[in-house]
């Protein structure tokens, strides 16, 4: 099998042809190229069976590269994060290294070329192994704003505010969205994130809570200096929840 | 026939499509969504962005909004609440823009369906299939509908739902 490494970093390519060396003797390399550009020429005129691909490379990600070729060459892509395995799936990668490439990673990815494997359900499975629960998420909400939605990350919500029927949302970057809801709605929707209900008025998220003040009066500062009262029942229950963050 | 015409669901039902979201892991569900449309209908690839990472979030948001919007419009009886209309309608609208075609939702519906079920496991049951059916359909008939600029966007989903129902159950 004619291979080529595409990567703008020398000591990656090195790296990657020690192994190939080690576990793949079927494997010829055929040209390893730093640039976007020269991958292309090479791929053109070499026709290679295999490609191992670095995503993040400068003047044209990995992915923009793949649009300017024919791609009839398996595609290995390799990316330091796990962020670009939805893009993999849909340049039909067979398969997605992490860098730094380990060794049974890569004779697995091999194997999978080898046997053409690129049906389905590996090809889901390759990716579901790089979403694993640890990796911190990205949830987004959609709200209704009269006639079109908001798609709101919940890491910018601060707070919520009842009124009566309705709850307004209070976003980080100083926005206010209003939606058709009761709080009690609002708070069911967010129970998974990291929020709380502090008084019948208020949900807020703990994230943005700056100081907790625990007197009669209890109150909370948000990032945005806004002052909220903890209700007197919520308070003790608010506490022990704030103390453990 | 008009938009009562929608099965409405029950309290129940309600309560197994909330369900769903402590149930799945929802990164996953996406990604579960996505590779099955590629796999099965190469041909709207082309209509997606490159990086899927925000796509997958809101679609997963949009169901999830379907899911907790379902308000009791008579007794037992649960439909989309008025205020989501709309913006559901605009969805479509840009969905069509896209290119996105109306005969691709019962098909859109189908794999979303197979990918919650492959992703609940075990605690997927029959009455759940059903729940999601329903509320796809609620959704689908919201997207597709054309928007009016009267104040009663049933008026225009009466109009349409005929056609969105053809699409919905046919074999």
């Amino acid at each position: 099998m004619k291979a080529i490494i595409i990567d703008d970093e020398p000591e990656s390519i090195h790296l990657l042809e020690v192994l190939l060396g080690k576990i793949a003797p079927g494997v010829e390399l055929v040209a390893t190229c730093t640039t976007p550009r020269e991958a292309i020429e090479k791929i053109k005129t070499l026709q290679p069976d295999i490609v191992f691909l670095d995503v993040h490379m400068p003047e044209l990600t990995g992915f923009e590269l793949l649009q300017q070729t024919v791609k009839d060459f398996g595609i290995i892509v390799m990316s330091n994060t796990a962020k670009h395995a939805l893009q993999a799936l849909k340049v039909g990668a067979i398969d997605y290294l992490l860098k730094p490439v380990q060794l049974h990673d890569l004779k697995l990815a091999i194997e999978k070329v080898s046997a053409r494997k690129t049906d389905h359900s590996q090809q889901l499975e390759m990716l579901m192994n790089y979403f694993k629960p640890q990796q911190p998420k990205v949830r987004r909400i959609a709200l209704t704003a009269s006639d079109h939605l908001v798609f709101v990350e919940t890491n910018d919500i601060l707070y919520c505010e009842s009124d009566s029927n309705y709850t307004t949302f209070f976003l980080a970057k100083g926005d206010k969205v209003v939606i058709s809801k009761t709080l009690k709605d609002v708070e069911e929707l967010l129970e998974r994130d990291d929020f709380f209900r502090i008084h019948a008025s208020y949900l807020i998220n703990m994230k943005h809570v700056s100081k907790f003040t625990r007197g009669d009066a209890g109150y909370v500062v948000m990032s945005n200096n806004q002052h909220l009262t903890v209700s007197r029942k919520r308070k003790d229950e608010f506490f022990e929840k704030f103390s453990r963050l | 026939m008009d938009n009562t015409s929608l099965q409405p669901l029950s309290n129940n039902q309600v309560t197994l499509l909330k369900q769903t979201f402590r149930i799945v892991d929802t990164d996953r569900l996406a990604m579960r969504f996505y590779s099955s449309l590629f796999a099965e209908h190469p041909e709207v690839k082309a209509l997606f962005p490159d990086d899927l990472t925000i796509l997958s979030t809101k679609i997963v948001s949009v169901f999830e909004l379907v899911a907790y919007s379902f308000v009791e419009t008579k007794a037992g009886e649960f439909n989309l609440q008025t205020e989501v209309l709309r913006p559901l309608q605009h969805l479509g609208e840009l969905h069509t823009k896209k290119g996105v075609v109306h005969d691709y939702y019962p098909s859109a519906n189908a794999l979303l369906l197979r990918s919650i079920q492959e992703e609940s496991g075990t605690s997927f049951t029959s009455e759940m299939e059903t729940a999601w059916k329903l509320a796809l359909n609620h959704l689908t008939v919201a997207m597709l509908s054309k928007h009016s600029h009267s104040d009663s966007p049933f008026e225009t989903m009466r109009d349409s739902f005929q056609h969105i129902r053809s699409l919905l159950f046919k074999t």
